[in-house]
C-alpha cells in the first residue's frame, strides 16, 4: 500500500 | 451472523482500477487517497463489499479502517457529513479574495469581467487593513488571494497589504497563505522574488496555445501579443531560488482544441525539469462576457472528456498535474468561496462580493467595506450563496462527493440554470484517480 494523500482529521480544514 | 458484522464500507468511498491492475482509493470525508497493488487487490475488493467484515485481522484491513474506507455500522456517516457542512461556519477563518486592481492589460475573447473599476482607493486599503487587525485576536487562519482584472498592476498595493497582513498574522500566530491569478504579462523574476516574500506561493499563469494560436485569444488590450514575453518571464521564474506552486491553466474551446497537444510537448520541453511548475485544463465557458454568443464552446461531453484526456497526455509526457485536482478531492475542497460564510471578494471600491465572475448582479453586491474597517453586510443575499447546496438537494446529500463539495461547487450555475453543479473531478472520478495515481510516478 501507498500513501498518495495522507487521511486528515474533518473539519478541521 | 448479521449482528457480528461490524465494519461495512463507507459511503464516500471512490475506487478506481490503476494501469498496473492495482487499484487506487479515496474517501472524500477524510480525503485519503491510497494504492494497493495487484498482490493486495483482492483483499481489498472483497473486504468493501457491502456486507463488510466483523474483524480486522489483517495489516490489508486494518490499513482499510485506519483511512477511513472502512467504518464502523455505528456510524451514522450523513450526520458526519452534515456536521462537517455546519463547521464551515467557524469563524476563526477568513478567505478575502482582494481585488488591487481591476483594470486589466489585456482583452482576452473570452473574458467576462468588464473592468468598470481601476486600483484600489485608499480608503478601501485602510479598511482592510483594519479589518483584519481587528479580526486577528480570534483567528487562526488567514488566507488571502489576490485576483482581478490583472492584480500585478498594483503591486504597490499587494505590497502595502500583504505587509501588514504578514505582521499581524506574526503577531497573532496566524496561520497564513495566499496564492495570485495573473496573466503572465508582468511575471517577471524580480516580481516572482516580491511575491515570494510576501508568502504568495500558489500562482497561475494562463497559456492557451503556441505563438499566435495564444495571441489571437489573449492579447493586449488595444492589440498586441502576449505569448513571448509570458514564456520569457515563465523561463526566468524558473531561475527563482524558493518553494512555489505554479499552475499553467489551459483554456481549451473548438478552435485551439487540435493544437493543444503541440502546446504539451511545447510546456514539457521547458517546465517538466521543474516540480514547482504544474498544469491544469478547462474548457472555455459562456460566463456572461461580451463575446458569450460568438465563443466556439466545447459540448458538455466533448469538455468532460478532453479536460482529463489532456491531463493523460501531460503526465504521460513528463508534466506534473500539481496538488490542485488532489486538493479539491479534500473534504470541503470543492466548495466554492462564494458558497463559504467566512469567504468574501473585496473590489477595488470597497464593495464586497460573493462571487468572481458576476460581479454586475445585484445579487452578488452583497455589502461594502469601510476605511474605519467596519463591514456592511446583506445577510439575505449571503444566504443565497451559502445554502443553496446540500441543505436541499437530496441527491447530493447521497453522492459519495457530498463531503468534498456539499452540493456548493458553484452556487451561480446552480442559480442561473437549476441545475445540479457537479465538479468535473467528480464527474469523472475514476479517471480521476487513476491520473492521481499515475502522476505520482513522476514525482
Amino acid at each position: 500500500m501507498r500513501v498518495l494523500r495522507p487521511a486528515t482529521t474533518p473539519v478541521t480544514n | 451472523m448479521r449482528d457480528e458484522i461490524t465494519y461495512v464500507p463507507s459511503r464516500f468511498n471512490a475506487i478506481t482500477h490503476t494501469d498496473d491492475n492495482g487499484v487506487v482509493l479515496m474517501n472524500s470525508y477524510n480525503g485519503a487517497i491510497c494504492y494497493f497493488s495487484d498482490k493486495e487487490k483482492d483483499e481489498v475488493l472483497s473486504t468493501l463489499k457491502k456486507t463488510g467484515t466483523n474483524e480486522l485481522a489483517s495489516e490489508i484491513k486494518q490499513e482499510l479502517y485506519t483511512n477511513g474506507y472502512l467504518v464502523s455500522e455505528q456510524v451514522d456517516e450523513k450526520r458526519r457529513a452534515q456536521y462537517l457542512h455546519q463547521s464551515m461556519h467557524r469563524t476563526d477563518l477568513i478567505h478575502l479574495v482582494i481585488l488591487p486592481t481591476e483594470a486589466c492589460n489585456f482583452r482576452c475573447s473570452y473574458c467576462y469581467e468588464t473592468f468598470p473599476r481601476g486600483k484600489m482607493n485608499k480608503e478601501t486599503i485602510h479598511g482592510l487593513k483594519r479589518f483584519v487587525k481587528e479580526k486577528a485576536a480570534t483567528l487562526s487562519n488567514l488566507n488571502i488571494s489576490w485576483f482581478g482584472g490583472e492584480p500585478l498592476l498594483a503591486l504597490d498595493v499587494i505590497e502595502e497589504l500583504s505587509t501588514s497582513f504578514l505582521s499581524v498574522a506574526k503577531e497573532n500566530s496566524i496561520q497564513y497563505s495566499s496564492d495570485l491569478v495573473t496573466n503572465g504579462y508582468f511575471l517577471t523574476k524580480e516580481v516572482c522574488q516580491k511575491l515570494l516574500s510576501w508568502e504568495i506561493r500558489q500562482l497561475m499563469v494562463t497559456i492557451d496555445g503556441i505563438g499566435e494560436i495564444h495571441d489571437h485569444r489573449r492579447y493586449l488590450a488595444g492589440g498586441g501579443r502576449t505569448f513571448d514575453k509570458i514564456i520569457e518571464n515563465l523561463m526566468k521564474v524558473k531561475e527563482v531560488q524558493g518553494e512555489f506552486d505554479l499552475t499553467i491553466r489551459v483554456n481549451f474551446d473548438e478552435s485551439n482544441l487540435q493544437e493543444t497537444s503541440k502546446l504539451i510537448e511545447f510546456l514539457r520541453d521547458r517546465f517538466a525539469d521543474d516540480k514547482r511548475f504544474g498544469i491544469f485544463f478547462r474548457p472555455v465557458g459562456r460566463w456572461g462576457g461580451a463575446n458569450d454568443d460568438e465563443l466556439p464552446v466545447c459540448s458538455q461531453i466533448t469538455s468532460n472528456k478532453k479536460i482529463w484526456e489532456f491531463t493523460n497526455e501531460a503526465i504521460t509526457n513528463g508534466l506534473r498535474i500539481g496538488s490542485m485536482i488532489a486538493d479539491s478531492l479534500m473534504p470541503t475542497g470543492s466548495v466554492c468561496y462564494a458558497a463559504k460564510p467566512t469567504s468574501l471578494v473585496v473590489g477595488s471600491d470597497g464593495q464586497l462580493f460573493k462571487c468572481t465572475v458576476s460581479m454586475n448582479e445585484e445579487i452578488n453586491k452583497v455589502g461594502k467595506i469601510h476605511e474605519d474597517g467596519g463591514v456592511t453586510l446583506d445577510y439575505d443575499k449571503i444566504a443565497l450563496w451559502t445554502t443553496s447546496g446540500e441543505e436541499t438537494d437530496t441527491v447530493c446529500q447521497s453522492c459519495f462527493y457530498r463531503p468534498a463539495c456539499q452540493g456548493n461547487h458553484c452556487p451561480l450555475y446552480r442559480m442561473r440554470t437549476g441545475e445540479r453543479p457537479c465538479p468535473y473531478e467528480k464527474r469523472n472520478i475514476k479517471r480521476v484517480l487513476n491520473l492521481i495515481w499515475k502522476n505520482s510516478l513522476n514525482e
